[in-house]
């Protein structure tokens, strides 16, 4: 007697590899293949459709035939894994520098990582953001406080001017745009608004996203700002806009 | 008050319409959305929250794989129940499908071969569901294209045995029973006849479907979403009214969206077919 474990196993085999090891547990007075057919075709419908809607711009930049070619041969090295669609085509950027294909397009990778962060902080879990008042508040109490930040926010390391590329395929007419390798970090996140926002981000900045990451203090990273000789001033400025515009979070939230 | 009540018939939320939900007055009774779409939150979580504050909303799942035999997705229910907490729908659905199985997934609603191991999985998983969001979810027939060949069930008898055991209660799509009708050989109005008349048919849906000739001359009935509802199914729905009384019933449109003016006016065309049907009992009664 087979097993349902055996018979889901095989169906989802043959789905995601166009074989057909199911049909021995089908009904076959059916024609059968053609019927499986219509599974494999939805998934492969349904998950072009996931990443089109995930990454427009590189569907743009490739054209929507050789989207739905470079999506064919994603998804049978990275099926969905979990019934929750939002967590599909996290893993393009990294397809796309080691798919033959696309690695001609260096830059490619950096636009979709920016696509994906941008389509992740849409629908992140929302969140109370930190004020001024909370934060002046928590660092009397404490003054070795870390800042956790929304869970929207994204962190990148661009390798091109990815963000000119991707503002540019926002408009119906696309005008060439120059590539620039210029290695920097960018800032996505969305706002307490639901406005998604996207900054490059100063190396000042960097340090203190990173010792956040690291769970270091607040003070620990204004030390290694300052030792870092970077100008403060500027820092300052981008910290209380980043505050101002929901990028931390406050521990009640 | 709320006006709109589950005597008139609803319409499936889609994105493209949900401002317009808000600012028009519309006759829709509710609407359904697909709980998926509204895991995290963000801006379509806030506008399903301020539908909600105008219209009854029924959540339906489409990626829990109740029917999977190796165990529910712990952190896909948690998030249903965070939607359900939040959003406090009317009805809760889910599909009698499976979708996932070892860590891979599809988009799609896979079929369950009706055996008594499945069952018995079914009904774990369905009770582990109704158990995590507290309250009774409703589990909808599927669009059949395919048999398997060692069964021990028909899919009526699955069903009725499914609710009888784990207290579920039933979404029954008229469209997925003509598609599969059609697609299988089997008597449409036989199989509504098969479910069991106790109360336990909460909601009806209605679709379009597509017809595909495959290669052989084959044709397949294909439950796009896509379409108006066809007279057949309106005639079948009908009949679906005079065996189970006046239930709750939701227009599907899921591809190709049309405006939302052609959506209710499906919605007013299943209101009238059941106020029809009413009559028609009541006269029967007098």
């Amino acid at each position: 007697m087979t097993t349902l474990h055996e018979i889901q196993a095989s169906f989802i085999h043959d789905i995601y590899t166009g074989e057909r090891t199911s049909e021995d547990f089908l009904d076959p007075t059916l024609c059968t293949s053609a019927r499986l057919d219509i599974y494999y075709n939805n998934t492969l419908f349904g998950l072009t459709d996931i990443l089109a809607n995930a990454f427009p711009v590189v569907q743009k930049i490739l054209d929507e035939d050789f989207f739905r070619i470079l999506v064919k041969h994603y998804i049978r090295a990275h099926p969905q894994t979990l019934g929750n669609r939002h967590h599909f085509g996290g893993d393009i950027p990294s397809f796309l520098k080691s798919f033959p294909q696309t690695q001609k397009f260096l830059y490619l990778p950096d636009v979709a990582a920016l696509e994906w962060a941008h389509f992740e902080a849409e629908i992140a879990d929302d969140a109370v953001s930190l004020s001024f008042k909370d934060l002046l508040n928590g660092l009397s109490l404490n003054p070795y406080l870390s800042l956790k930040f929304h869970p929207s926010v994204h962190i990148l390391d661009q390798r091109f001017n990815a963000l000119d590329i991707w503002m540019e395929h926002q408009k119906v007419e696309v005008e060439a745009i120059h590539l620039i390798e210029d290695p920097h970090k960018i800032l996505v996140w969305r706002t307490q608004d639901d406005v998604v926002l996207i900054r490059k981000i100063s190396d000042a900045f960097g340090i203190l996203v990173t010792s956040c990451q690291n769970g270091e203090s607040f003070a620990d990273a204004m030390v290694k700002i300052e030792n870092n000789g970077e100008q403060i001033q500027d820092f300052q400025q981008e910290f209380s806009q980043a505050v101002s515009l929901g990028v931390f979070i406050s521990e009640k939230g | 008050m709320q006006k709109h009540t589950l005597e008139r018939s609803g319409i499936g939320l889609r994105a493209c319409h949900a401002r317009e939900l808000l600012t028009t007055k519309t006759e829709i009774g509710f609407v359904e959305a697909h709980s998926e779409n509204y895991f995290g939150g963000g801006q379509p979580r806030k506008i399903l929250k301020e539908i909600s504050q105008i219209y009854p909303v029924t959540l339906h799942g489409v990626g829990l794989s109740l029917g999977r035999a190796d165990g529910l997705d712990q952190d896909h229910l948690r998030q249903i129940k965070s939607l359900v907490d939040d959003i406090d729908p009317v009805f809760v659905s889910e599909h009698l499908s499976w979708s996932g199985y070892s860590h891979i997934h599809v988009p799609d609603l896979l079929p369950v071969p009706y055996t008594n191991e499945a069952l018995d999985i079914f009904v774990d998983h369905v009770l582990e569901f109704q158990d995590k969001i507290d309250r009774q979810i409703l589990i909808e027939n599927p669009s059949n294209y395919l048999a398997f060949a060692n069964i021990d069930f028909t899919e009526m008898d699955f069903l009725n045995a499914l609710v009888s055991r784990s207290d579920c209660g039933l979404l029954l799509d008229i469209n997925n029973i003509t598609v599969s009708a059609h697609n299988l050989g089997i008597d449409a109005k036989a199989y509504i006849d098969g479910i069991i008349d106790d109360g336990r048919v909460k909601q009806f849906h209605l679709a379009g479907y597509q017809i595909n000739e495959h290669e052989n001359g084959e044709k397949i009935y294909i439950d796009t979403h896509g379409k108006p509802v066809y007279p057949e199914v309106w005639e079948l729905y009908a009949y679906a009214l005079r065996r189970f009384g006046d239930v709750p019933t939701l227009i599907e449109w899921d591809t190709d969206i049309p405006a939302l003016d052609v959506l209710i006016g499906e919605a007013v065309k299943a209101d009238n077919i059941r106020a029809e049907v009413k009559r028609a009992c009541h006269d029967n009664a007098a």
